[in-house]
């Protein structure tokens, strides 16, 4: 089992698998997406901040899926 | 410390220890002091409860103190029964006649409250050749009823409705409990095992009539085995249905399981990876089926240690 800590993200991958589930203490929610998504909104986070993630436009550009989109929307607005 | 099988006492003596300094009685790890004036709590507790150890002395240190007093706020009002722990409940009182399903509803929270760093699950869970099958579902998903016929032919209860997962460990820790069964469920369980200990229905419920079924004696001796999960199973159950399942990637499962938690929330960042650990070496499924013959054979062929 992979675990990757990234800024308020916990995103737990288990081997054979495609999925991820990320998490964000203190929501007690799961949000589910794929490896590629979570590579890319790894790199994303890791160059610009996840700051960068609570501007609309910038959330809209992400190569990423909606639901990927709001739960990392919704982080950049917490420590915007 | 007196320490005996609550079997041994009679009826007569568990009500006068319940209206008298309490009853001592062990779930699981933990130790429970019940007081109650009803007198409609020996009879059930004598039947289900008759292989858990019990103090009638209600001495030493209690987990809970927990009373079922009878009340009502004038003279010509029908009495009620209310649940409290230590003077705290989550429960409005109730009729009297539900004096049983209150403390059995009671139980279940005071437990779940108590469970500390552990995560607790809101699902069924047995155990067969040291594995878990944990069974989440929403009411009505037919999770109790699985469970019921599970406990009651060859897979050791753990559990009908909260599974405590250890954070130090991920295993599946033992509270065996009575079943409780709902509705038509009732009579479909009496059907298919005619042996099994089960509770006169106590109608009017707002679950609708509710009995339970006596864990196995060897479930209720076997508290101090805790288990891996082995199997993660999402039960629905439609009537009249052809069975169907898919597996499901455990990260999926896991999304799924949260749902159903009530203290992950609590827990944070090391309750979410103690939980994700304990399902490393799962095999995760979605169920659907129409009939209790057909899921208990797919589960006696799926969930077995090696397919």
């Amino acid at each position: 089992m992979e675990i990757d800590h990234l800024g308020e993200v916990m995103a737990v991958k288990y081997p054979g698998e495609q999925e991820v589930a990320l998490f964000v203490p203190g929501s007690a929610e799961v949000a589910l997406c794929s490896s590629e998504e979570w590579q890319a909104a790894k790199v994303l986070i890791s160059q610009e901040g996840l700051h960068r993630l609570g501007d609309q436009a910038d959330a809209d550009e992400l190569p990423i899926g909606q639901g990927l989109r709001d739960l990392l929307r919704t982080l950049g607005a917490s420590v915007g | 410390m007196t320490s005996v099988p609550l079997g041994s006492l009679s009826e007569r003596q568990i009500t006068q220890c319940l209206a008298g300094t309490g009853l001592g009685l062990a779930v699981g790890k933990f130790r429970a002091l019940i007081r109650s004036d009803t007198d409609l709590l020996a009879t059930p507790l004598r039947l289900l409860y008759q292989d858990y150890v019990c103090d009638p002395e209600a001495t030493g240190f209690f987990d809970f103190r927990i009373n079922l007093m009878r009340e009502r706020d004038y003279p010509w009002n029908d009495w009620v029964v209310a649940f409290d722990w230590e003077g705290s409940s989550p429960f409005p009182s109730l009729p009297l006649a539900q004096t049983h399903p209150l403390f059995e509803w009671g139980l279940n929270w005071c437990v779940a409250t108590a469970s500390g760093m552990d995560t607790v699950i809101h699902s069924a869970v047995v155990e067969r050749d040291g594995l878990a099958l944990v069974m989440p579902g929403q009411p009505g998903s037919g999770k109790s009823t699985l469970c019921a016929a599970l406990t009651l032919s060859d897979w050791r209860i753990l559990s009908d409705e909260l599974t405590i997962v250890a954070h130090a460990d991920g295993r599946v820790q033992p509270v065996p409990r009575p079943v409780s069964l709902k509705g038509t469920s009732i009579d479909l369980i009496r059907e298919r095992f005619p042996g099994a200990d089960l509770t006169v229905p106590v109608t009017a419920t707002h679950k609708g009539a509710i009995a339970y079924a006596r864990p196995p004696t060897a479930a209720v001796l076997a508290v101090d085995r805790p288990v891996p999960i082995g199997f993660i199973v999402f039960p629905r159950f439609k009537a009249g249905t052809e069975l169907v399942f898919e597996e499901l990637p455990r990260a999926v499962a896991l999304a799924e399981l949260m749902e159903n938690t009530f203290n992950v929330g609590l827990l944070g960042a090391t309750g979410f990876e103690a939980l994700a650990r304990s399902i490393c070496s799962a095999r995760c499924y979605a169920v659907e089926y129409g009939d209790l013959t057909s899921i208990l054979r797919w589960v006696d062929d799926t969930c077995t240690p090696q397919r």
